[in-house]
């Protein structure tokens, strides 16, 4: 009997070691192994600096940003099995997909809920984007040789706004028509737009194409061209040696080691980076400039962490959801826009500047604005080599007194967008004139 | 010779990698044209551009009639003059409304008089009249493709 519990113990292990290849104590190379012998946890290092946990470095403002691009997967995933991307009228006198809005919303089980949640996750990440952008800025974290990353950051933060924009599309309702008719229309202003227009919507106005292009945009050329950047985004990070951090953190605050627990380890390999390849560097120090005693194992303590955020990010839009319903307005009215016709807030900005002048509004600030915050490191860079300024130790610091002056622009670029956004949102009525945020509004802005 | 042979090699090496890259790219760009020519718009399944009313249906003499969906108001001056007007707004095509002052847009505020004229808002442009024919058949033929300035009023027979 016993023999046969032996053998069937060695056989479970047999099974754990051929799934797993590690144990679960607590010895560095345990600790090593579980974080580079699984595929998903592998992206991270085994090994990362104690000051890449603290909620002050990134406010998890990336991370959050990249679960909402998960769950937006996820449910988009969910919302194709029943979505239809056709303006053909079906039998109740609706745009198929419109009516499939509406089935959405009453008949199928869970149909609203993942529907609101795609809807708030997508607003939800635009913040986010914009958000995780002033962190990197205000904490000097595109410097430093990271500026490429950042110009990627840029890249994609503008495809989340495009697969906002065709998005909406998709409901085929007021607000899905008569946005992508405006935006459309500002495309045709700018030079050479009229030709994009033209592929974009493969026809001469907004229509069925259009519905099919914009579709095929959404699920699939724009999110596949996102993965592959996101990727290209944190394989830099990765590259460039984790988290942007000052050359001397040994001043900084740290965790207190107990906080971690023993690290049963007697390996000679103590406080070495597994991952890094050794380089041939001159002198006599084997230290060269990594301070090996500020760095921590990534499991449990950064893995877990990540994961309560995933549960507070999932748990909080769940609850937005089931409280709040995503809007729909009535079916796309090719003849009538809504009075006020307004744009989702992301968008309200550019609504309101686009208010002033078309050309001016719709294609010259918003572009100078994009491109500048795109070249936006190089700009700096450019800068300090001609006037020969030479400043250290300022990746990964927060409002760095060297940088006073950028970081004041960034921020006042960011409360000019938020002004006019906040303008567009509460201010604008009937026939866009100026209201009282209190004067009811229907039509938009949501 | 040495040196000789070592540059031979080079020379080699670069029309090899030249021609490979050269034909790659040769193939991306005929694939890029291509691809945009597929993507390109063939028919064009929105609205026709012109639309016809029977004489008999015009509005009465100082009266105007709007035709929702050609985006177009008919006015009728005279008993033998009528004009249109196109309801879509010069600034970035939304369905202008009519008010009492004239034409109004919801989309960014856009004010016209009712000549079509640009009294207020982003509008670049005064609101297009557009070419009216007589067909036979007893009927007039609207152009929505077409721009005249002001005041471009047509006799009907």
């Amino acid at each position: 009997m016993n023999e046969l519990i032996e053998m069937a113990k060695g056989f479970g292990t047999k099974i754990y070691y051929s799934i797993f290849r590690h144990r679960f104590d607590n010895t560095g190379l345990t600790k090593s192994k579980i974080m580079f012998s699984n595929v998903l946890l592998h992206i991270q290092p085994v090994k990362i600096h104690k000051r890449s946990v603290k909620f002050k470095t990134t406010m998890g403002l990336g991370l959050i940003t990249f679960y909402l691009l998960l769950i937006l997967t996820a449910t988009g995933i969910m919302l194709m099995f029943h979505y239809v991307p056709s303006t053909a009228i079906g039998p109740d006198g609706l745009p198929d997909a419109y009516s499939r809005m509406l089935n959405l919303r009453s008949n199928v089980f869970w149909g609203g809920f993942l529907r609101n949640m795609h809807r708030w996750a997508a607003h939800g990440m635009e913040a986010f984007v914009a958000l995780h952008m002033l962190r990197v800025y205000l904490s000097g974290a595109h410097r430093g040789g990271r500026e490429f990353n950042w110009v990627i950051g840029c890249i994609l933060g503008l495809l989340t706004v495009f697969l906002s924009y065709t998005g909406y599309l998709l409901p085929w309702d007021q607000l899905a028509f008569w946005g992508v008719k405006v935006g459309t229309e500002i495309a045709k202003i700018a030079p050479g737009g009229a030709l994009i227009r033209g592929i974009l919507l493969g026809d001469a106005d907004v229509g069925s194409e259009a519905l099919i292009r914009f579709y095929v945009l959404h699920v699939a050329v724009l999110p596949a061209v996102m993965g592959f950047l996101v990727a290209v985004h944190f394989f830099r990070i990765r590259k460039d040696g984790g988290l942007a951090k000052p050359a001397d953190t040994s001043k900084e605050k740290q965790i207190p080691d107990e906080e971690f627990g023993t690290v049963k380890n007697a390996s000679v390999f103590k406080s070495a980076r597994s991952y890094q390849l050794v380089e041939i560097v001159k002198g006599k120090e084997p230290k060269v400039n990594e301070e090996v005693d500020q760095m921590m194992f990534a499991w449990p303590k950064l893995i877990v962490r990540e994961l309560i955020v995933l549960l507070g990010v999932v748990a909080f839009l769940s609850l937005i959801s089931v409280l709040f319903d995503a809007p729909l307005e009535g079916p796309a009215d090719p003849n009538h826009p809504t009075n006020p016709s307004k744009a989702p807030w992301y968008f309200l900005g550019l609504q309101e500047l686009v208010s002033y002048h078309g050309f001016i509004g719709g294609i010259v600030i918003p572009g100078i604005l994009a491109a500048g915050v795109m070249v936006l490191p190089y700009i700096e860079m450019f800068v300090e080599t001609i006037s020969k300024t030479y400043r250290k130790n300022i990746p990964g610091v927060w409002f760095a007194k060297e940088r006073n002056l950028e970081n004041a622009l960034f921020i006042g670029m960011y409360l000019f967008m938020l002004t006019l956004i906040i303008i567009g949102v509460y201010f604008r009525g009937m026939n866009w004139d100026i209201v009282y945020p209190w004067a009811s509004i229907s039509g938009g802005g949501h | 010779m040495a040196k000789k042979e070592k540059n031979g090699a080079s020379r080699r090496e670069l029309m090899t990698l030249g021609s490979a890259f050269g034909l790659m790219g040769l193939a991306a760009a005929g694939t890029g044209g291509a691809l945009f020519k597929y993507m390109f718009p063939v028919v064009s399944y929105g609205t026709p551009r012109k639309f016809m009313v029977p004489v008999e249906d015009l509005p009465d003499v100082g009266d105007e009639l709007i035709f929702d969906d050609m985006k177009v108001v008919l006015r009728r001056q005279t008993e033998k003059e009528v004009a249109a007007i196109s309801l879509v707004c010069t600034h970035l095509g939304c369905t202008v409304n009519r008010v009492e002052t004239g034409f109004q847009c919801p989309c960014h505020g856009s004010q016209y008089d009712s000549d079509g004229i640009v009294v207020g808002g982003p509008a670049p442009k005064t609101l297009p009249w557009l070419e009216i024919k007589n067909v036979p058949g007893g009927q007039i033929e609207i152009d929505t493709g077409t721009a005249l300035p002001g005041n471009s009023f047509f006799a009907v027979v």
